[in-house]
């Protein structure tokens, strides 16, 4: 069986499916190729047309192959049988007909094209019906009087529009000796292309249509690839914003990382200190009723105490995760974090219809310090700072936010316009807890203040000449 | 001073058992008997036998929340009076509560005398008048 290909192949088949000519001068093609051929010797043309049935033959397709002068069908066969290893295979299959060509063509007498075309529609249906591929035929035009010429030169049209989309491949044969300029430019402009026996090779000669239809389709191709290049282009640009976006998000949590901290302190450590105050409340009341109930007095106290340890340890896990947030310290351009968190505030800024004014010294030396934590410090000063303006309507709420430097390092205050600090709470402010908001906890100063001695710096604050105060932590320059 | 018998309930619903307590130890300093549930759903499944006299809630509970066990109780058609004590001491919470007919509201951390003077108020059927309390 060896030499026999595509004995399995199932009749479906792709109509785009690439085709082996058998001639090394026209490659491969696709189904519903018609292309023409002008041949000069009777050898030039049986050499060709058998490389393009065994082409066929083993890529189990099914040949029809119309003979006319100068071949003869017996000089077909022996061609065939001599050239395609397995022939007789093909044979017994009968994968290969050979017909006469007037027989073919002049069927009933004359030439009919609408017929010519039914028959070869037929032998494509039989081709698949019987498992081939597709059909590969060749005619020839040997019988062809010049008088039948205009109406084969219109089948030959017909024909190119009969295989496209279908699966068949036709060759047609011309003897370049019977052909003048006319012929010749007719039989090229009805067939996709042509080869002709030129100084003894093979040459594929080109319509302009077809030329023009592969410049389009390098073009096409061309402009697709550029499309594809720009799309992906702006595929990783967007996946780069993506990333940046991504990052930022990042950034953003971990800097707000300090308000949530003060939120859930708040809800954690409420419940013990209202069970502790009522309890402490309700044991004075017990033990003031004129028969006191002792026993439920100690049950009090026992709750008092548990509750007492409960927030203690709340605050001592508290106090670790603080400690243990692992500084990472860098040079830290101090003014670029002003910038960044007022770009993280902005929206809450406009929500309370604050101002805000910057003073950044220029040039200012990078500080040494862990940026996240630098970032969590300004941020909670600008939102002390929008907190106290809050209630604010006689003049326009601003915040002044300046950095300055001096020998020894830079600072940066936070200046409002706000209600200002009781001179009486004025030691208080940084102590854990200690708050005069509503829903305040007292955990943001007390928090900010550790981060920046931590740092190797100080956080103080000092009331303005006519409203508001000024916060302002230093931090030493880095070595 | 009144037999136990006689002792007028007050229930108190609070998922934060060491407050519930507290609460508890609060009304009975008044000479109130109290009774603790740390949810809606076992205040309930009590109340069928037995209805307080008064009732001291929680809005945020876990399951069924305050204000949901508020219109449940209204629904039932029952006419405990309630005294709210919440942590979610903002005006939505309170005009909330109110209109579903608590008679008192008060914010988290309470103040224990303005609690005691809720409860009596809302005990007494001749002055049903809501009360609320500013924040402490």
């Amino acid at each position: 069986m060896e030499g026999i290909h595509n004995m399995t192949t199932t009749p479906t088949t792709s109509i785009n499916e690439m085709r082996r000519s058998g001639i090394d001068v026209v490659g491969d093609r696709p189904w519903g190729t018609h292309f023409c051929n002008f041949y000069e010797s009777r050898k030039d043309l049986l050499d060709m047309l058998v490389l393009y049935f065994k082409a066929g033959l083993e890529d189990n397709e099914f040949c029809v192959w119309v003979v006319s002068e100068p071949l003869s069908e017996q000089e077909v066969w022996d061609g065939l049988r001599e050239a395609v290893p397995e022939f007789d295979h093909y044979l017994s299959k009968r994968s290969i007909e050979v017909f006469d060509g007037r027989a073919w063509y002049l069927k009933g007498g004359a030439f009919d094209s609408r017929r010519v075309l039914t028959a070869w529609d037929q032998k494509i249906e039989q081709a698949l019906d019987r498992g081939y591929a597709g059909l590969r035929a060749s005619g020839n035009t040997a019988w062809l009087h010049k008088n039948d010429w205009s109406a084969f030169s219109e089948y030959e049209g017909l024909i190119s529009g009969s295989v496209a989309g279908k699966p068949a491949v036709v060759l047609c044969t011309y003897a370049l000796g019977s052909c003048g300029a006319n012929e010749v430019l007719d039989v090229v402009s009805t067939h996709q292309f042509a080869t002709a026996m030129r100084h003894g090779t093979w040459e594929l000669v080109e319509t302009p249509e077809l030329k023009q239809a592969k410049a389009e389709i390098k073009k096409m191709n061309d402009e697709l690839e550029s499309r594809v290049l720009q799309r992906t282009k702006e595929l990783e640009a967007a996946n780069q914003k993506l990333n940046q976006a991504q990052a930022e998000l990042a950034h953003i949590n971990r800097v707000m990382t300090m308000g949530e901290l003060t939120a859930s302190i708040a809800h954690e450590i409420n419940q013990p200190l209202a069970a502790i105050v009522g309890n402490a409340k309700a044991g004075v009341r017990l033990l003031v009723c004129p028969s006191p109930d002792l026993e439920e007095v100690q049950y009090a106290l026992t709750d008092i105490a548990e509750q007492g340890d409960r927030a203690a340890e709340i605050i001592a896990r508290i106090s670790a995760q603080i400690k243990n947030a692992k500084a990472e310290k860098t040079a830290v351009d101090i003014n670029e974090s002003v910038r960044e968190v007022l770009a993280l505030a902005h929206r809450e800024l406009e929500k309370h219809q604050v101002s805000v004014r910057t003073e950044l010294a220029p040039a200012l030396a990078p500080v040494i310090g862990d940026r996240i934590q630098l970032q969590q410090v300004i941020l909670n000063l600008i939102m002390n700072g929008v907190e106290a303006m809050e209630s604010v309507t006689s003049h326009p709420k601003t915040l002044v936010i300046a950095s300055q430097s001096d020998q020894s390092g830079a600072s940066v205050s936070v200046q409002d316009s706000g209600i200002g600090i009781d001179p009486g709470n004025g030691k208080r402010i940084f102590e854990a807890f200690f708050t005069t908001k509503p829903q305040g906890m007292g955990m943001g100063l007390a928090i900010s203040r550790s981060i920046v001695e931590e740092h190797g710096g100080q956080l103080m604050f000092s009331p303005n000449a006519d409203q508001g105060s000024t916060f302002r932590f230093s931090l030493p320059f880095a070595a | 001073m009144s037999t136990v018998e006689e002792r007028r309930v007050v229930a108190i619903v609070d998922d934060e058992k060491p407050v519930c307590r507290a609460i508890g130890r609060l009304v009975m300093s008044a000479g109130f008997k109290s009774e603790i549930f740390s949810s809606a759903e076992e205040f309930l499944r009590s109340c069928r036998e037995r209805r307080p006299d008064c009732l001291i809630l929680d809005l945020s509970l876990p399951g069924m929340s305050g204000l949901e066990l508020q219109q449940q109780l209204a629904a039932d058609c029952c006419r405990t009076p309630i005294v709210v004590v919440s942590a979610h001491n903002d005006p939505v919470s309170r005009s909330q509560a109110l209109q579903g007919g608590a008679v008192a509201f008060l914010g988290k951390p309470f103040d224990d005398e303005a609690l005691l003077e809720a409860v009596h108020s809302a005990m007494k059927p001749e002055n049903p008048k809501q009360v609320s309390t500013p924040a402490f």
